[in-house]
Order: C-alpha cells, then sequence, then structure tokens
C-alpha cells in the first residue's frame, strides 16, 4: 500500500479531531462524570510522558544501549516509588502556594524574581528541543512513509492545530485553581491509544516476525551474533540516564503540571505510585520485540523508526496505521501540555515582572490572552527550532539534550527540598554554570552541526563517543558544587530563611505573628485597589475570604493575617511568586515592631495537625503527647484562655467556649477588646490588676439572674531562648458553688440566731414584763396624765421589742434565696454598729466591750446584712476568746481608695499552727456543737465578694503574747458619699 | 523507621542495577527477566504504598 502524505495528513486531522471531540465531550460533561473523573484517568493522562522521545526514541536508544533505554522508565518510576519524599512536599508547596510550574517554586523558595526568570529561561530553552523532537517524529514519518512530502508545511499545519487544540482546552480560565477536564480526558485517550498501539506493534513482531516466544528467545540468542549486539551497556551511561529520567516528574514542566496542578486529591498521587510504573512497565515491553524484530527483518531505517516500518517490511499497512498514530498521538499530548505550561511560566517570570498591565482594563481578560500569546510563542519557537534542526539530529540526540539541560534544575530542587542553608547566590551561580556547560557542549554543538550537514536522517553526536555521558555529569557536578560554596559563604537572606522553612521537608512552616497595618477586610480592599484596580482588588478579597471560610466581616488579626497569605496564593496563581510577592509585600504590610517576632502559635498547630499522618517513629510518639495534652488542655472542666502580650488570644478551651458562649473560631486570634463587652471588661479589669485570683459576679446573657465566675492567671512559662509573654487566665463558673454557699451562710446566720436565741428572749423578756406590769398599773390610774404617761412607757417598750424582732428578721433573711446581691452605699460605721447591737442581745454581751471606733465619713459600696455578717463572725469569735470584761476595737481608717478596718482583741490569740487554717471551711478549734467552722471561711468569702482582702495577725500585742488582729480591705465608695441607706 | 519506607528502601538498588540483571549470564535468553522483576518490585511498592495508607 502507498502512503500518500494527502492521506497522512488527512488521517491525522481526523485523529486530532477525535481529540478534539473526546476533550470538548469531557469538558461539556457529555461524558459521564464516574468515567470521566475517574482515578484511572489521572494515571493514563500521565502518560503524557511516553512522548514521541519514548514511542520512537526507545528503539533507537535499545539499539545503543541495550537495556540502557529502560531508563526512560525506571527513571521515572523510582521518583514515584519515593513520591512521599520528593513529590508529595512539591505538591503540598504547590496546592498551598498555587504554584503553578517549577519556576514558580524557585521563586517562591529562592525570594527573587531573577531566579524565577533564569529557571523559565533554562527551561525553555532545554525544552525547546524536546517539542522540536515532536514535530519532527511526525514529519520524520510521513517522510518515511511518502518520501515526496514537503515536511516543513505539514509540520505547520500540525503546529497550527495543536495551537488550536491547546488555546481551547488550555487557556480558557485564567484562576488558579483552573482544571483542565477536557484536556485530562483527551491525554489519557490518546496515552491510552499510544499504549494499546505500541503494545499491538510488540505482539505483532513477536507473533508475525519470530512465529512464537520461543521465537523470540531463539532469536535474542542469535542476537549474541557481533552483527546485531549492542554495546554493553557502561554503568556511567545508565546512571547519566537515570539521574535525567528520575528527575523528569520534576523539571518536565508538563509533568509538574500534571503532578500538581491538575489533582488535589492526593490519593491520586498515592495510587499513582503504584499505577504509574505498571503503564511505564506495559511501554517499555515491547521495545526489544520491537528492536530485534527489525534487525531481523533488515530493516534499512534508523532504529528508531523500526516500529513504522515493522508494517512496511510484513506488508500490514495497518500495523503502519497504528504505529503513525501512536507515534503522532505520543507527541501531540506533549506539545500541547508543554506549551500550555511553559505559556504559564513564561508569563510569571518574563513578562509579568517586567511589564505590569494596565488594571484600570479587564486585567483577567488581558492575562488570559497573554497566555494564549504565549502559548502560540512556544509552539512558534518549537517550530522554529525544527526548521534550524533541519530534521538532521535523531530523536534521541534531541531527547538527551533536552533532558540535559533539564537536569541542571535538580540541584536547586534538592536544595530547597532538604536544605535550608541553600540561598539564591548559589542557586543562580549553580544553574547559571550548569546551562553555560549544557548550552557550550551539547546544545550548540547539535545547532551546528544542523546548519552545517544536509538533510540526512543519522544518529548524532550524543551517542557516540559517549560525549553525552560526560557532559551530563560534569554540567551537573559543577553546577551542584557551585551551587552548595556559593551557598555557604554568602548570606542567605531572611526571607529566604522564612521560605526554608516553609519548603525543606523537615521543617514546618512556621509564621510570625506580626500585626498588619490593615484591620479589617475593607481596608484590604481598599489598599489593594490602588494596585489591581477596585473590581480585581474586591474579587480577589472576596475569593480569598471564600476559601478561608470567613465573612466580610472579618477583623481579627490571624484571620487577616491568612487572608494576606491566601491573597498572596491566589496573586501568585495568576501572577507568579516574584509578582504576588512583591505587591503584598507593598500593599499590605505589617507593622514595624520593636518586639520580637512571635511564632504564629495556631496557624503552628494546624500545620502540625496537617503533618501528622506523615510522621514517623519518635516524631509520631511527640506529635502524639502533643496531641494528648491539646485535647487534655482542651477539655478541662474549667475555661482556658491563653493571651499574648498584645491581648490576641491564642487559646480557648471548649468549656471557656460554653461558658462565655464565644465558639472557638471566633475567638482564637481575635484580639481581647473585640470580644462582647461584658467579657472584655471582665478579662481586661482582670488583667489590668494586681491580683492573680479573684471572684467576680456577671449578668447573665439573657438578663436574669448573674452568674459568679473566678478568674486564676499565671504568666507564660519562659523558654530558653525567648524572653517571657503573655498569659493564661483559667475562668471557673462558681455560680452552683456560691449558690451553696449563699445557702450556708443563710445557715451559719440562723445558727447565729439560735445562739442568740437566749439573749434574744431575755432582751425581749424585760421589756415584755415592763409592759405587763404598765398595763396591770393602768387598771389603777385614773388620771388621763398618767394614763398618758403609762401609755407612752408601753409604747417604748414596744418599740425596743419591735427593733429587736425587725433587727433579728433582717438578718435572717439577708441575701437569702437566688443569691442576689445588690451593692449599695453604706457607712462603714452603721455595719459595724449592726453587728455590735446584735450581739449585744446574746446572753454573753455583758462579759466584753466592743468599741466602734470606725469614722463616720466611711461610705463602702455593700450589701449591708453580708457585711454585718462578717463583723457579727468576727465579734463572736473576740468575744469568745476574751477575758470578761475586756475591751475589743473596730478601728478604721481611709487609705487611698480604700477603708483599712482592724478588729482587735485582747484574747487568747491563735495558735501559729492553726492560724494557716482558720479561713478553711468546716476548720474549729471550739468544743463539738458550739461552732460550725463555717465562720471565719464566710466571713472571707464576703470580704472578697466585696472586692476586698482579709488578713490575719496573732499574737496582736507581741509583747504581751496576746491577742488577735484581723484586718480587712475593702474598696472605699467616693463618688457618692452623701448617699445612705 | 516505617515498614513502607523500609520496603521501598530494599527495593531501591533492584531498580537500580535492573538493565545489569542480565550481566553474567553470558545470554540474552532470558531477555524477559528484567522485566520480571520490574513486575515484582511494582508490587512490593504497591504492598509498601498499601501499608502507608492503612497507617
Amino acid at each position: 500500500m502507498d502512503f500518500s502524505w494527502q492521506l497522512l495528513i488527512s488521517v491525522s486531522l481526523g485523529y486530532l479531531l477525535l481529540l478534539f471531540l473526546t476533550a470538548y465531550c469531557a469538558e461539556r460533561g457529555w461524558i459521564p462524570q464516574n468515567l470521566a473523573r475517574h482515578p484511572l484517568v489521572y494515571i493514563l493522562a500521565l502518560g503524557v510522558y511516553c512522548s514521541a522521545f519514548a514511542y520512537y526514541g526507545s528503539v533507537g536508544l535499545a539499539y545503543h544501549l541495550g537495556y540502557g533505554y529502560l531508563a526512560l522508565y525506571l527513571g521515572l518510576a523510582i521518583a514515584l516509588v519515593f513520591s512521599a519524599i520528593i513529590l508529595r512536599p512539591i505538591h503540598d508547596l504547590s496546592r498551598s502556594y498555587q504554584l503553578a510550574s517549577l519556576a514558580d517554586l524557585f521563586a517562591f523558595r529562592y525570594r527573587s524574581r531573577w531566579v524565577g526568570f533564569l529557571t523559565t529561561l533554562g527551561v525553555v530553552l532545554a525544552m525547546l528541543p524536546m517539542l522540536a523532537l515532536q514535530i519532527q517524529a511526525i514529519t520524520d514519518t510521513i517522510t518515511l512513509l511518502d518520501p515526496n512530502t514537503m515536511a516543513w508545511p505539514l509540520a505547520l499545519l500540525i503546529c497550527l492545530i495543536l495551537l488550536a487544540f491547546s488555546i481551547l482546552f488550555g487557556a480558557r480560565d485564567i484562576a488558579p485553581t483552573e482544571k483542565h477536564r477536557g484536556l485530562m480526558f483527551a491525554l489519557a485517550f490518546e496515552s491510552l491509544f499510544k499504549l494499546v498501539a505500541f503494545l499491538i506493534i510488540g505482539g505483532v513482531a513477536a507473533l508475525e516476525v519470530f512465529g512464537s516466544w520461543q521465537g523470540i528467545t531463539q532469536w535474542s540468542t542469535l542476537a549474541l551474533n557481533p552483527q546485531f549486539q549492542t554495546p554493553p551497556l557502561q554503568p556511567v551511561q545508565w546512571f547519566s540516564l537515570l539521574l535525567m529520567f528520575v528527575s523528569a516528574p520534576l523539571v518536565l514542566p508538563h509533568l509538574f503540571q500534571l503532578l500538581f496542578r491538575e489533582t488535589s486529591n492526593l490519593s491520586r498521587l498515592r495510587m499513582a505510585s503504584w499505577a504509574m510504573p505498571i503503564y511505564l512497565l506495559l511501554m517499555a515491553l515491547p521495545v526489544m520485540p520491537i528492536l530485534w524484530a527489525g534487525q531481523s527483518l533488515g530493516s534499512t531505517t534508523s532504529p528508531e523508526y523500526f516500529s513504522l516500518s515493522l508494517g512496511l517490511l510484513l506488508d500490514k499497512p495497518w500495523v503502519t496505521w497504528l504505529a503513525y498514530l501512536g507515534g503522532l498521538s505520543a507527541a501531540a499530548g506533549i506539545t500541547v501540555l508543554a506549551s500550555i505550561s511553559m505559556a504559564s511560566m513564561a508569563m510569571n517570570h518574563l513578562v509579568l515582572p517586567f511589564y505590569k498591565p494596565s488594571f484600570s482594563a479587564d486585567v483577567y481578560r488581558w492575562l488570559l490572552w497573554v497566555r494564549r500569546l504565549l502559548i502560540g510563542v512556544v509552539i512558534g519557537l518549537s517550530y522554529a527550532l525544527y526548521l534550524l534542526l533541519n530534521q538532521v539530529q535523531n530523536l534521541t540526540s534531541l531527547g538527551i539534550t533536552a533532558f540535559t539541560g533539564l537536569l541542571q534544575l535538580l540541584p536547586g530542587i534538592l536544595g530547597l527540598l532538604f536544605w535550608a542553608g541553600a540561598n539564591r547566590k548559589g542557586f543562580v551561580s549553580g544553574l547559571t554554570l550548569g546551562l553555560l556547560i549544557w548550552a557550550s557542549s551539547l546544545a550548540i554543538p547539535m545547532l551546528a552541526e544542523s546548519l552545517s550537514f544536509g538533510n540526512q536522517l543519522r544518529m548524532g553526536f550524543a551517542l557516540e563517543a559517549d560525549h553525552w555521558s560526560l557532559t551530563t555529569l560534569v554540567s551537573l557536578g559543577i553546577n551542584a558544587l557551585a551551587f552548595v560554596l556559593v551557598s555557604l559563604f554568602t548570606r542567605t537572606s531572611k526571607e529566604e530563611k522564612d521560605a526554608a522553612h516553609t519548603c525543606v521537608i523537615t521543617s514546618v512552616d512556621r509564621r510570625h505573628r506580626l500585626p498588619l497595618k490593615a484591620r479589617n477586610v475593607s481596608e484590604f480592599i481598599e489598599t489593594l485597589s490602588r494596585p489591581l484596580g477596585r473590581i480585581m482588588a474586591e474579587r480577589e478579597v472576596k475569593r480569598a475570604l471564600k476559601t478561608l471560610g470567613f465573612p466580610l466581616g472579618e477583623y481579627r488579626p490571624y484571620a487577616l493575617r491568612r487572608l494576606r497569605d491566601t491573597i498572596e496564593a491566589n496573586l501568585s496563581g495568576l501572577m507568579g511568586p516574584s509578582v504576588a510577592q512583591a505587591l503584598v509585600a507593598r500593599y499590605l504590610p505589617y507593622e514595624q515592631s520593636e518586639r520580637a517576632e512571635r511564632d504564629d502559635i495556631y496557624f503552628f498547630e494546624q500545620r502540625l495537625d496537617g503533618y501528622h499522618h506523615q510522621l514517623t517513629g519518635m516524631a509520631a510518639e511527640l506529635d502524639r503527647l502533643r496531641r494528648h495534652h491539646r485535647e487534655t488542655l482542651y477539655n478541662l472542666p474549667i475555661g482556658v484562655c491563653s493571651l499574648a502580650s498584645d491581648g490576641e488570644i491564642l487559646l480557648w478551651n471548649r468549656v471557656m467556649a460554653d461558658m462565655t458562649g464565644i465558639i472557638e473560631a471566633e475567638a482564637i486570634g481575635a484580639r481581647l477588646d473585640s470580644l462582647p463587652a461584658n467579657w472584655y471588661d471582665l478579662l481586661d479589669s482582670f488583667l489590668k490588676g494586681q491580683s492573680n485570683k479573684l471572684t467576680v459576679e456577671q449578668p447573665n446573657a439573657d438578663g436574669r439572674g448573674k452568674r459568679w465566675f473566678s478568674l486564676h492567671r499565671s504568666a507564660q512559662v519562659q523558654r530558653r531562648d525567648e524572653p517571657l509573654e503573655g498569659t493564661v487566665i483559667l475562668l471557673e463558673d462558681e455560680t452552683e458553688h456560691k449558690l451553696l454557699e449563699s445557702e450556708l451562710v443563710h445557715s451559719e446566720r440562723l445558727a447565729s440566731i439560735g445562739r442568740l436565741a437566749a439573749g434574744v428572749a431575755h432582751e425581749i423578756g424585760n421589756p415584755i414584763t415592763g409592759i405587763d406590769c404598765l398595763a396591770q398599773d393602768l387598771k389603777y390610774v385614773s388620771d388621763p396624765a398618767e394614763q398618758q404617761l403609762i401609755a407612752d412607757q408601753i409604747r417604748e417598750q414596744a418599740g425596743r421589742v419591735t427593733k429587736i424582732v425587725r433587727s433579728l428578721v433582717n438578718f435572717a433573711h439577708a441575701g437569702q434565696g437566688d443569691g442576689k446581691t445588690d451593692h449599695q452605699p453604706y457607712p462603714l460605721r452603721q455595719v459595724v454598729q449592726d453587728a455590735i447591737d446584735l450581739l449585744s442581745l446574746s446572753r454573753d454581751a455583758q462579759r466584753v466591750i466592743f468599741i466602734n471606733e470606725v469614722a463616720d465619713d466611711l461610705t463602702v459600696l455593700c450589701e449591708a446584712q453580708r457585711l454585718s455578717q462578717v463583723f457579727i463572725n468576727l465579734l463572736g469569735n473576740a468575744r469568745d476568746a476574751s477575758p470578761d470584761g475586756e475591751v475589743i476595737r473596730i478601728q478604721a481608717e481611709a487609705e487611698v481608695e480604700s477603708a483599712i478596718v482592724e478588729v482587735i482583741d485582747r484574747g487568747t490569740g491563735i495558735p501559729a499552727d492553726v492560724i494557716d487554717h482558720i479561713f478553711d471551711p468546716f476548720f474549729t478549734t471550739k468544743e463539738v456543737g458550739k461552732g460550725t467552722g463555717l465562720g471565719l471561711f464566710l466571713a472571707y468569702t464576703i470580704v472578697e465578694e466585696h472586692y476586698g482582702h482579709m488578713a490575719v495577725d496573732s499574737p496582736a500585742f507581741a509583747a504581751e503574747g496576746i491577742g488577735t488582729r484581723f484586718t480587712i480591705r475593702l474598696p472605699l465608695h467616693r463618688l457618692l458619699p452623701e448617699v445612705t441607706p | 523507621m516505617s515498614l513502607s519506607l523500609l520496603l521501598k528502601l530494599l527495593i531501591l538498588p533492584f531498580y537500580l542495577l535492573l538493565p545489569f540483571s542480565l550481566d553474567g549470564t553470558e545470554t540474552v535468553q532470558l531477555w524477559y527477566l528484567p522485566f520480571l522483576i520490574w513486575t515484582g518490585l511494582i508490587l512490593v511498592n504497591a504492598l509498601a504504598e498499601y501499608l502507608r495508607s492503612r497507617r
């Protein structure tokens, strides 16, 4: 069968149209989702790696290097085996920071636009031979099938079709998260097609040429014949090749795009690590049978095209068609995807850093069209190189030249992943030297050779005399050496060190807790409007907020820092990290602060949580311990809140959220002053106070009743190398305790009344007796004036009884029930006098003398009855401890904002061994039945409720070794001293 | 070190030396041997990935 170029081109167009339709149907959702999004589609799409270089070139490689051709497949397989160490970190980085290419990654890590520029330049220069190779493969095969073909117009036509394909399915949107589902499906289709085609050709070679499996074995034995024997593979050649192809998933722009951009699903990357090698194995398997079949049939074509000539020699046109379309498929896939990814790289690092678009126009549209234009430029340059190369070089030479150039990026990648000390100067030095050696020893000689020689197909210079492996190792060695030495002996900037923490796999991304100048989302939009224009600024801020799940009214410093990071990442996806970093650093700056930089603890914890599935061994155990402590802290039955020195909340546990009604997500990262007013007032006043412990009451949120909270605080523990910062506050709900305590107070009050009962009976009995006598006298008195006098006396006695009863009733009921307190300004002297009056009802009242020396002008804000309970308890104890006729003094004086009240007796004093326990509940030294042990405890509690403090000193009269002095400090009420009850 | 990583490190030398697996046999009758070894390595790697996914 004759193959005319017209027929060939028609069939080619038909096949490319089929790819178009496949992509279109997938893009429009006409293909069932469970098929279009099947993980196998992703795995097959990775088969784009097996370009025409693998499809045709691997047979040529096998011809020259025997099993050395396996490096092409095993290199990628090894990289995928260790994907958790090599690929996963880059996947995470590219997802988190919207890094679309290796140049983005380097610019992000080494913090320099020149790094991105140089990387892009290197990748473009190295990839052009690879893309020219694809065009050459197509035209070579057409020329081979129809020698009368005019190659260059056909190549141009195919390039234009691929350009249209790339633009239609690879540059439809500018969003950094853009996925090319149609393109992916088409790539999977073409990968499957070329795999099936290659396997069939291999099968045909085995069955048609050798007849059977045994036939191959017999032939392979014959292959020992020096005529067909391949030269032995040298280890240096093997390891040079392996180095090139191990680095392939990182340095090939189209593989980078597939592995790190087209899927956010890590399980697919994990699946690729074992499934993709199966694909590679199947692609590698037919190579030797095809080679031997070509040799066996005496093919006169280049070994690279044995798969094509097999059908011709066997007179099986369908095999030739299959081989041709498989090759076309392999070449088309890489051309489309590589041009898309290289265009994106070129825009971010060759255009945008040096040309600022006008943001008043629709910048998204501008970016999209520039990307489309750049796709055209990439394909155009590939075509131009193809013309310059003039089909002189074989595919293997072109492929090895391209891979050697790309290999120069390997030291930079290793530095990025494993060495925090690497810096941009080292990277630029190493890469420049490596590229210069590559260009001078491989690329330029190849071009020179092509320009000097005529149009002929012959094995090029590269595989002869093992020139290429020497160049590969020398260029890589000098590159790596320069990279290390320059990095070691030059200064690494702070930005690079910070980026190293993010990139190096042994580090965790540690951000600093720096205050931003922009205080809320509106200010973000305002400031970003200047460089981006209002529309784009709003759109980017809202997109970042949506990603983070934050509201438009977000104001928390932590949230604003994350918003800034996300905006930077999104802009990085649009314009590259260099432009994004510069833009964000300028328009969303941090405030200049004298304070030492602090880790953003919450962010740090979240990152650690994200990593913990990857940890093994001791690191995993330590992380388990960390999470255990974290959970313990979080589930403590007491509210815990950790505050930085600037008031930012770093920790807000579950009970804290329950008690305050402020959920953790709203509290963490907020400043204290942004909490609801009641909680801010409470926490802020506590922090500003001197005391480390405080009990306060707080109205309920529903306005009904009150709750009591006990606050404790302690400064953060100082770490070895960092100054002290922040405070931990514990918040305990004491409401139930307080209600119980209130019950206790009431019981104690009733007990006091009980103890007073005998005295009260006596006090009431006397006037009642008097009234009785007066009433009897009344019968015998007829004089109205005398009757009036007796009546007045009866009323006087009745009034005395009423006063006693009323004071008892007041005392008994004060503060009972719901525990509500009602603090009112009240003269301190009167409080003390009320207590003395009540005690005077006691039968023992006459034994001691109470002297109230409290000044009249001292007013306290108090609940008078509860405060009088304090003095009743203190004076009662003093009376019990004092000998008969002794004096008990109550003195008070003002001291700044406080009233200092002293209750001094001359009793037996308190033994030193019990003085530390006298305020403990149920502690008593009295006989059983005479004391409950609650008196001083309640007195202490009541004083604290009044924001006061009580202390004891015994002996009060040291010289004599007797007496006790209770000192009570109460806040004075000065604002309304005239108010009295 | 996890078992999955250990398995991967164990198979690495086989990957690195795969093309030399026929050296010393003085024959290429077992031309498919590298592919058989490779298949074994794929299975071991799949096992390692399975172990990793269970962690």
